[in-house]
């Protein structure tokens, strides 16, 4: 059997929360997918279908939130909550989080209102983790993990913290040659940076501010969300 | 080479969390690296997905470091599997498979729930009349108070019972004040004695000769609650006392707070005798019985220990949940063999199920839920199990009706009829759905007959249902009470006596019970088939799926977790060449043999399928 290009699916294709949405996680459904590129076939006996990417339920989003960004200042973890008003506990239902009373079954697909609520879980959590960080010791940091005693980042550090984000946001490495994936990040943290700057942010304040912008783009990232 | 991660250029908008925006280029070019569909992921990927799909959890940082370059280990998956956290998978797959939560099911009934309400002042001491700020609880049945204060609207008044007193024989006999209001049939001595206090309403009904709008009512005692006290900082935050941080004791009404264990009955009254199981703990006379709310000389009993708040039923229908839980970890992570989870006799109590199955549930309406302690339940232990002691207990139920977590009430309570408990077995241990046939076939069938397994249409679900159905019949439908005792329910019985339990049928001029109304031992196999299944019960039904040589149970199961770690169906398609068929005879044969949740679980993470990008 031979594997052709319709067998193949760009990567942009998960490159966003709202993109992945738009197709219905059709990453794995297949036939309402763009097919862009070519690539080599691949010759021999295709292996049996594999696992499905799917979203993370309501439930392991929750736990995972407080995996990634860590404890508080106070050591009490992470989590989303707005002045305890809105949490998972009260919209987790609305996300598809089962109660086995009226909802019974949670599809774990992202939608629009998925996509909504997890710009303001990423917005509160990323905060909050930017909150902690100014507590914290340099070695104690989540966000801000690599710098100097003084809280001050070199072009190396600035990297190291790149690759260290992505790996615990995404569990995947950066490879050394990935210079866009690279890029991408260190432009979002350099932009964000220089407008913190712009607005009165000195040094540290101004690099949290970076880093919170980066932790922003990593949880609202379907590399986060679908598995 | 490039990584599996997708670029970042469609990362379109990065917001800080003081609200700056950032954008990023939108654009993906075609010459985006591209990601085979055979691909396996990486190891830092696998350990992600694992952790996810065993833990409900991301890794952390720190066991990203561990992991380094090397694929995942078999001690990883093994201290997963024997993590902590592995119980939260296996509490959210079985809750996806049973749905066990009863927190929307009402147990308690109004002549038995509590609630605060504001008293009236104490007019004889020179309180405004009306009703005052304090509080005190009283029970929300408008019956019981119309008993207690000949109004279902009253309530009782602000003052302190124990210093008003308590009406004697004799002052009952001569109907002195405060003692000469009670109903007949209902006088007990020690009944609280009643002041005349003007309520300042002008709809309170009027007794012989007292004045518009005033009524006798009781006052309130304290009284301390079996339940868990409030915390408390001052005693603004009770309707007793803030003793040491805790409300307690607290402010009752006296009627309501009456400890008499049994009413007086009078000529006439009712013999509840013919009711009772000879070892349940209600008898005759008894107040702490359902059919005792018409009985003023009958309150919530000592600690109020017969009478519910809405708090204790949220801790009830609660521990009901966590009941399943804890024979569901038996099942899966403890000692039990997987398959024991339908068969069982072992369960679980703590305080709070003990105190409901003690005095509660015979206080709730036979048109509610019926969950009375039987003959064959777990013990309910002699000496009182603290409400808040909710450490749990290994009981043992020798019914030969229970099985397994099929009679739990997380259950029997979740799926109230027999059909519906049928039908969820059917669903998610057989591996089959009701489906209405397309084209019919309507032949030997009537239109008429309110035997659905004989209905047109109706019969091609039913005809398989019904006997279904049948092995949960000695179990109360809307209720978890096992209703196997034949003394107390037999198989037939006049009509129009218990419409709750008994229904006409196939029986003549009797009723059956329900489960029974048309089995019919020379009628069709269906028909034939409700009698042996209803006599085989719930056991039956676990060793019709998973007994020995069959299948069935092991290989649903195995086919939901290929669901739930695949994140896909099998495929089982003959049509296709390159089906999963071979491998789900594979893992049944496993999991039957072994009968071991975690083993096959084992088994399914580490096929190379799990591993795959897709």
């Amino acid at each position: 059997m031979t594997l052709s290009n319709q067998k193949r699916l760009p990567l942009a294709c998960i490159g966003s929360l709202a993109v992945a949405m738009a197709a219905a996680v059709g990453c794995s459904s297949g036939p309402d997918v763009v097919m862009v590129g070519s690539a080599p076939e691949v010759e021999g006996e295709a292996p049996p279908v594999g696992r499905q990417s799917a979203r993370m339920t309501v439930d392991q989003l929750n736990r995972s939130l407080t995996a990634v960004a860590g404890t508080d200042a106070a050591g009490d973890p992470i989590q989303w909550g707005f002045s305890n008003v809105y949490d998972f506990s009260d919209l987790g239902p609305i996300l598809g989080d089962p109660n086995y009373i009226r909802v019974t079954e949670e599809p774990a697909i992202p939608n629009a209102l998925y996509v909504k609520f997890m710009r303001d879980v990423a917005s509160n959590v990323c905060g909050q983790m930017r909150d902690a960080d100014a507590a914290k010791t340099p070695q104690d940091r989540v966000l801000l993990r690599f710098s100097d005693a003084a809280g001050q980042q070199s072009e190396a550090d600035v990297e190291d913290n790149i690759r260290y984000l992505h790996l615990r946001f995404f569990g995947e490495r950066i490879a050394e040659d990935d210079a866009e994936t690279m890029e991408a990040i260190r432009a979002v943290f350099q932009t964000a940076t220089e407008q913190a700057k712009a607005v009165g942010a000195q040094g540290e304040e101004a690099s949290l501010e970076g880093w919170t912008a980066v932790c922003v783009a990593l949880m609202t990232s379907p590399s986060f969300h679908i598995y | 080479m490039t990584s599996n991660r997708p670029p970042l250029t469609l990362l379109a908008l990065a917001l800080t969390a003081s609200g700056t925006s950032v954008v990023q280029s939108a654009e993906a070019d075609d010459s985006a690296p591209m990601c085979s569909l055979y691909e396996q992921v990486s190891n830092t990927q696998h350990l992600r997905r694992l952790s996810l799909d065993l833990r409900l959890t991301v890794p952390t940082s720190e066991e990203y470091d561990a992991l380094g370059d090397a694929p995942v280990s078999r001690d990883t998956i093994d201290q997963y599997i024997a993590s902590d956290a592995f119980s939260d998978f296996v509490h959210r797959f079985h809750a996806d498979l049973l749905w066990y939560n009863v927190g929307n099911v009402s147990l308690s009934s109004v002549g038995a729930r509590l609630a605060n309400e504001t008293m009236f002042g104490d007019t004889t001491e020179g309180a405004t009349p009306g009703k005052v700020s304090r509080v005190a609880l009283r029970i929300v049945s408008a019956q019981r108070r119309s008993t207690y204060r000949r109004q279902g609207t009253l309530t009782c008044a602000d003052f302190d019972q124990a210093e008003h007193g308590y009406c004697t024989a004799l002052e009952i006999a001569n109907q002195d004040e405060g003692c000469h209001v009670y109903q007949q049939n209902e006088k007990l001595a020690g009944m609280p004695k009643l002041k005349l206090i003007d309520t300042g309403r002008a709809d309170t009904i009027q007794i012989g000769t007292l004045e518009p709008g005033y009524a006798y009512l009781d006052g309130w005692e304290l009284v301390t609650p079996y339940w868990d006290p409030l915390s408390c900082t001052s005693d603004d935050d009770c309707s007793g006392f803030c003793d040491g941080g805790t409300c307690s004791p607290v402010r009752a009404c006296a009627f309501d707070a009456q400890t008499n264990e049994a009413w007086s009955p009078a000529d006439g009254a009712m013999d509840l005798s013919e009711l009772t199981d000879e070892n349940a703990p209600y008898v005759a006379n008894n107040c702490n019985f359902e059919a005792s709310a018409s009985m003023a000389g009958c309150g919530c009993g000592p600690n109020l220990n017969y009478c519910w708040t809405g708090d204790v039923e949220r801790v009830v229908t609660g521990q009901m949940r966590l009941q399943m839980m804890r024979l569901i970890d038996d099942a899966t992570v403890g000692p039990l063999g997987y398959s024991e989870m339908l068969t069982t006799k072992g369960t679980y109590y703590n305080g709070p199920l003990h105190h409901f199955k003690k005095y509660l549930a015979q206080m709730t309406s036979f048109s509610q839920t019926f969950n009375f302690h039987m003959t064959g339940d777990a013990p309910v232990p002699e000496v009182d199990v603290p409400f808040t002691d909710e450490s749990w207990v290994p009981q043992t139920r020798t019914s030969a009706v229970h099985s397994g977590i099929l009679t739990l009430p997380a259950f029997t309570l979740r799926f109230q009829t027999n059909r519906g408990r049928a039908n969820r077995v059917r669903t998610v241990f057989m591996d089959k759905a009701f489906q209405p046939p397309s084209g019919a076939q309507q032949a030997g069938c009537s239109d008429d007959t309110d035997d659905l397994t004989q209905r047109c249409y109706c019969m091609h679900c039913h005809v398989e249902l019904e006997p279904m159905a049948a092995y949960f019949g000695n179990i109360s439908e809307a209720g978890s009470a096992l209703i196997d005792n034949r003394a107390l329910f037999p198989p037939t019985a006049p009509c129009g006596v218990n419409n709750r339990f008994y229904a006409p049928g196939e029986a003549g001029d009797e009723c059956a019970l329900l489960p029974l109304a048309y089995a019919d031992a020379t009628g069709t196999d269906a028909q034939q088939a409700i009698q042996a299944n209803f006599d085989a019960g719930p056991t039956g039904l676990a060793a019709a799926i998973s007994g020995d040589g069959v299948t069935t149970f092991h290989r649903t199961v195995v086919k939901h977790l290929w669901r739930y770690f695949m994140r896909r169906e099998m495929n089982l398609s003959a049509y296709s060449s390159d089906n999963e068929a071979e491998i789900l005879e594979e893992l049944t044969a496993q999991f039957k043999t072994e009968d071991d949740f975690r083993a096959i679980v084992l088994a399914i993470v580490e096929r190379p399928e799990y591993r795959r990008m897709r």
